[in-house]
C-alpha cells in the first residue's frame, strides 16, 4: 500500500472526474434545447424558438453543436437615450480527439444600427490531453476571439479591446450550459427588459433551468463538497491540475 | 300512414375536379367544395386538376388536397384518398362533441399517436387556432393543416428520402435498414401506405441503439454501417453537384425553382425557399443553389 502522503498526492494529480462527458453534455444539450424552445417566449425572441429547434435538430443529426443568439436590453443603470445592449450567447461543442467545448457571454453597443464589442466572456471545458500549462478544465476568461457568427455581426475591431491574443487569466468556474448560460444572461437583464422579467419566473422556463442544475451543476457541487468536506487537498490546486506531459 | 323516409348516407369523401362544365357553364370546383362544405362539413374535399400550376392558392384550401388528374387515373393516390376519409372522419366525430379547450392537445396527441419525448414540441407547433374550442369549419382547416403541415413538411416527421439523408444512404438504399424503423412509423390519424412517414426523435433513437452509439457520432454514419457499410457503398447518398466529394448530404432540397424535383444536397449548397416560413416544429424548406 502507497505511503499516506503519496496517495494524497496522486488523488489530486488525478483529473477532477466532477464534469459531464463531452457525449453527455451534447445529449444535454439536444433535450435542454428542445425543451427551451418550447417555452412562452417574449415577443421580441421569436427567433430563438426557430433557432434552438434547428441546433437541436443539427446536434442530434451531426453529433456537434454550434449556436449564436442573441437578445437586445436597455443597459441598467444607463441613460434612458444610451444605446441599447446586444447580448450574445454562443454555444460549440465539437466531439473528437481534441475536443472544443466553448460557452460565450458578450456584450456590444448597439447605435445607429453599428454593434461595438464592449465585453466578452468565455466558458471553456478544456480537456486537451497534454499540455505544459497547468490550466483549470473548467474556466472562465476574457476573450476578444470571435466565433465566425459573431464576425459576421461586429465588424473589425470586434472585441480587439478585450486583447484576443490573451487568454490570462483563466478563472475556476462553475460548468456550463445553454439554457444556464441564458438563464444567467436574463438575470442581469431582468431590470430593463419586461419580457425577461416575466420569463424568468414563468414554470416552464424554471423546469429547463432546474433540469440543467440537476444534470450540470449538481454532480460538481457534490464533487466539491465532498473534496472540502475531506479537507486533505485545495480543491483549487486539484482544479489547476498538474501539466498533463 | 306515410312509408319512412330512407336515409340518404353522404359519402366520406368527395373528389372534385377544378373544371366542371355544370349547367352548360364552365364552373371552378373550388365553388362547388365550397357550398358542399357549407352544407355537409362531415365530407372531406380533394380536388384535382390538369394543370396545378394554374390554381391559385385560396381555391386550393377550399380542399383538403389537390391532385394532378393522372395521379387520381394511375391510381397512385388511392391508399391517400382512404387515408384521409377515414382521418377526416375520425377528427369530425371527435370534435364533433365540444372538447373543452384544456382537452384539445392531449386529444390531437392521441390523434397523431406522438412520441412522449415529442408531445411539448409538437403541441407547441400546432396553431393556436386549433386549441381552443372548434366550430363547424375548423376540422377541414384542421385536416389541412396535419395532412399538408405535419406529414407533407419535414420536422417532426420525415418522408423516405428524408430519413435515407438523414442516414447516410440514397433513396434506394433505405429498403437496407427499413426494417428496423418499423416502431419509428408513423401510424396516426391520415396515416397513408402511400408516403410513409417516420417519427425523426425515435428513428435518431433507434438507430443509435442500434449501433451502441454515443452522441457525437453522426446518424448518417451510423446509418451506412447499419446497411453493411462499404458493401453497399454504391447506396450510399452522394451531394447533388458534387460527384466527386465524399461528404455527406445534409438536406433534401428542391433542385431548383421549379420546386418539382428534390434531391440529396450538402446544407451549404442551399438556401431556404423565400416563400417557406419559418414556423416552430418544422424546418425550412431548402433550394439548391450551387452552380
Amino acid at each position: 500500500m502507497p505511503p499516506r502522503q503519496s496517495r494524497q498526492v496522486s488523488r489530486a494529480n488525478q483529473q477532477p472526474s466532477c464534469y459531464v462527458t463531452v457525449d453527455g453534455l451534447l445529449s444535454h444539450e439536444v433535450d435542454s434545447l428542445n425543451h427551451m424552445a418550447t417555452v412562452p417566449w417574449p415577443a421580441d425572441f421569436w427567433a430563438w424558438q426557430i433557432e434552438l429547434q434547428k441546433a437541436a435538430r443539427a446536434a442530434s443529426n451531426q453529433g456537434s453543436l454550434n449556436l449564436h443568439l442573441w437578445f437586445e436590453a436597455p443597459a441598467p443603470r444607463a441613460a434612458r437615450d444610451a444605446p441599447h445592449h446586444s447580448i450574445e450567447l454562443g454555444a460549440q461543442i465539437l466531439p473528437g480527439q481534441a475536443p472544443l467545448v466553448t460557452y460565450f457571454f458578450a456584450i456590444g453597443s448597439l447605435h445607429n444600427g453599428q454593434r461595438t464589442g464592449l465585453r466578452k466572456l468565455d466558458f471553456d471545458m478544456d480537456l486537451t490531453p497534454r499540455t505544459q500549462e497547468p490550466k483549470p478544465t473548467m474556466h472562465s476568461q476574457i476573450s476578444g476571439r470571435m466565433s465566425p457568427s459573431l464576425g459576421q455581426r461586429y465588424g473589425p475591431p470586434g472585441f480587439d479591446n478585450m486583447v484576443p491574443s490573451l487568454d490570462k487569466p483563466r478563472i475556476v468556474c462553475l460548468p456550463k450550459s445553454f439554457a444556464l448560460l441564458a438563464h444567467l444572461a436574463f438575470l442581469e437583464y431582468q431590470s430593463t427588459h419586461a419580457g425577461i422579467s416575466n420569463l424568468i419566473s414563468d414554470s416552464k422556463w424554471l423546469s429547463v433551468v432546474k433540469n440543467a442544475e440537476q444534470k450540470i451543476l449538481k454532480p460538481h457541487i457534490d464533487y466539491c463538497a465532498s473534496w472540502m468536506q475531506r479537507g486533505e487537498e485545495s480543491l483549487l490546486s486539484h482544479f489547476y491540475s498538474p501539466p498533463r506531459v | 300512414m306515410t312509408k319512412p323516409k330512407k336515409k340518404k348516407r353522404l359519402p366520406d369523401l368527395v373528389v372534385i375536379d377544378q373544371m366542371l362544365q355544370l349547367w352548360g357553364d364552365v364552373q371552378r370546383g373550388s365553388s362547388l367544395a365550397a357550398v358542399i362544405h357549407d352544407n355537409h362539413p362531415e365530407i372531406a374535399l380533394v380536388g384535382m386538376t390538369g394543370d396545378d400550376a394554374a390554381v391559385e392558392e385560396l381555391q386550393k384550401s377550399k380542399f383538403i388536397d389537390f391532385y394532378q388528374r393522372n395521379e387520381i387515373a394511375t391510381g397512385d393516390c388511392i391508399p391517400d384518398l382512404y387515408a384521409i376519409a377515414d382521418g377526416y372522419e375520425t377528427l369530425t366525430h371527435f370534435f364533433g362533441s365540444g372538447k373543452a379547450a384544456s382537452a384539445i392537445p392531449s386529444g390531437i396527441c392521441q390523434f397523431v399517436k406522438c412520441p412522449k419525448s415529442d408531445e411539448d414540441t409538437f403541441v407547441a407547433s400546432i396553431p393556436g387556432t386549433f386549441k381552443s374550442p372548434w366550430d363547424t369549419g375548423t376540422s377541414h382547416t384542421f385536416a389541412r393543416w396535419i395532412w399538408n403541415d405535419l406529414l407533407h413538411r419535414p420536422g417532426l416527421l420525415y418522408d423516405a428520402l428524408e430519413v435515407a439523408t438523414l442516414l447516410g444512404l440514397k433513396l434506394q438504399g433505405l429498403p437496407l435498414i427499413e426494417k428496423h424503423l418499423e416502431k419509428c412509423r408513423y401510424s396516426g390519424i391520415f396515416a397513408s401506405s402511400h408516403g410513409p412517414r417516420w417519427w425523426v426523435s425515435l428513428v435518431r433513437d433507434e438507430i443509435r441503439k442500434l449501433t451502441k452509439a454515443n452522441m457525437s457520432q453522426p446518424l448518417w454514419e451510423l446509418g451506412r454501417t447499419l446497411a453493411g457499410g462499404d458493401k453497399h457503398k454504391a447506396l450510399f447518398s452522394k451531394c447533388h453537384g458534387r460527384p466527386n466529394s465524399s461528404e455527406a448530404p445534409t438536406v433534401v432540397a428542391f433542385s431548383d425553382g421549379t420546386k418539382r424535383t428534390r434531391v440529396q444536397a450538402a446544407m451549404a449548397d442551399t438556401i431556404p425557399v423565400e416563400t417557406d416560413s419559418s414556423s416552430s416544429g418544422f424546418e425550412q424548406t431548402r433550394q439548391y443553389v450551387r452552380s
